[in-house]
């Protein structure tokens, strides 16, 4: 690894910087590799340029891992608007209901009051 | 007590009950107009369109990262002394992926809650109900009520149902907007604003090393075999497009979840116009995503004819 990723490493780097290092580590081997001609020179580089993969790979792996977690509590407050609106919907329910009853109710109260009127 | 139709008293006071709900009516209608503008039905269905779609590219971005990486993983555990699991851990984790999901699971729970309470058919039942029981009241008076009475009530208890439906789900867009926004927010930070961070950077190191691999295996060919060289050269080029159209796809992905944090904003602002022109930027990215699909497709079509041609 060059100089730049082994300070990054060494401070207390966030995981995103560390990141950032090693990704640009990378595409700098890579540039390397396209300029050597010598073949030791470009399985050296090959080699170097695999073990920083892995290393972004972690980083990668870490990062998504911390992000997901954050979006996992980050979501509850959306859960507690969807029980806000099922109460709504609930409140409008109970009510067309109510209005059904008393129909119903006062349906009933015509009928007997029918019967009564023929006495 | 009921009433006799012919009584001054029974007329008196039901054109007395007229004019009531005129006036009621016409104040309510005067509060309606001075609210904000809540969320038309129209809005939160094409939200809710937008979340699936994310989320349905998402998931098949994942699956493509993990199996890419896994190609690279077998490359490298090719020239390691001994296998372990540890070399082939999933780089976008199950545990993590299945945080998303539940992520977008439970915004379509919210978004269907908000079209449920927004149904015009839910004022329609109220009405319906309300016009039955009016025709309940006349009959218990033993007269008709006087015309339009009954409707006039339906009417405005349909209107008032409505007022509090709309009122409700405007209370419920606000206070699920910082949770939407947080989790949007994270999303596309995870995706990455370029190919240096987030998963946009583990995708493009992946590239890297294929093209790595495709360098060596040119640089082990013999100059005299062209035919070779220029199938490795063709693949080059493959990969390096289907490279370049896999990160657009990835930062598509990354644009529409942005578009649709800024589109429930809107919605919580009661700004209707802003979030439908915001939601059909969310449809464009769709149509250009679905774009890069097809480029990739070819690109890799090309890649697997310049390898069978070689053959």
């Amino acid at each position: 690894m060059n100089d730049n990723a082994n300070d990054a490493a060494q401070k207390n780097m966030s995981l995103q910087e560390l990141q950032q290092a090693l990704v640009l580590q990378h595409r700098a081997l890579f540039e390397r590799l396209s300029t050597t001609e010598s073949v030791e020179d470009a399985s050296a580089i090959s080699l170097e340029m695999d073990e920083v993969y892995l290393r972004i790979r972690v980083c990668g792996r870490l990062l998504f891992r911390q992000t997901s977690e954050a979006i996992d509590r980050q979501i509850e407050g959306v859960l507690a608007a969807s029980d806000q609106l099922q109460a709504s919907i609930n409140s409008i329910a109970r009510l067309v209901d109510l209005i059904k009853a008393i129909s119903k109710f006062l349906g009933v109260v015509d009928k007997i009051l029918d019967k009564v009127k023929l006495i | 007590m009921l009433l006799d139709r012919g009584s001054p008293r029974a007329s008196s006071s039901g054109s007395q009950l007229a004019i009531m709900t005129r006036v009621l009516t016409l104040a309510w209608l005067f509060v309606l107009a001075a609210c904000r503008t809540v969320p038309a039905s129209d809005e939160i269905p094409q939200f809710r369109q937008g979340v699936a779609s994310v989320d349905q590219r998402t998931e098949q971005a994942f699956a493509e990262i993990n199996a890419f990486d896994r190609q690279r993983m077998v490359e490298y555990a090719s020239s390691q002394k001994a296998l372990g699991e540890a070399l082939f851990e999933q780089v976008l984790e199950k545990g993590a992926t299945d945080k998303w999901k539940r992520a977008f699971g439970l915004i379509d729970q919210y978004s269907k809650l908000l079209q449920e309470l927004l149904d015009p058919n839910v004022r329609e039942g109220v009405h319906t109900e309300l016009v039955a029981l009016g025709e309940q009241f006349g009959k218990v008076r033993n007269n008709e009520l006087p015309a339009g009475v009954a409707s006039g009530f339906a009417t405005l208890g349909g209107l008032l149902v409505q007022m509090k439906a709309e009122k409700d789900a405007l209370a419920a867009i606000r206070a699920a907007d910082p949770g939407i926004q947080a989790t949007f927010a994270s999303m596309a930070s995870a995706i990455g604003e370029n190919d240096t961070e987030g998963i946009r950077a583990v995708n493009a190191a992946a590239w890297l090393q294929v093209l790595k691999e495709r360098d060596a295996a040119f640089r082990e060919t013999k100059t005299s075999d062209l035919t070779k060289r220029r199938e490795i050269a063709t693949l080059y080029a493959s990969n390096m497009d289907e490279r370049d159209a896999q990160d657009r796809s990835l930062d598509s992905i990354r644009r529409s979840l942005e578009l649709l944090g800024q589109s429930h904003a809107e919605l919580a602002e009661g700004r209707t116009q802003s979030a439908a022109s915001l939601l059909a930027l969310v449809n464009a990215e769709y149509a250009r995503w679905s774009t890069t699909k097809s480029t990739i497709e070819e690109a890799r079509e090309a890649a697997a004819e310049a390898e069978g041609a070689g053959k």
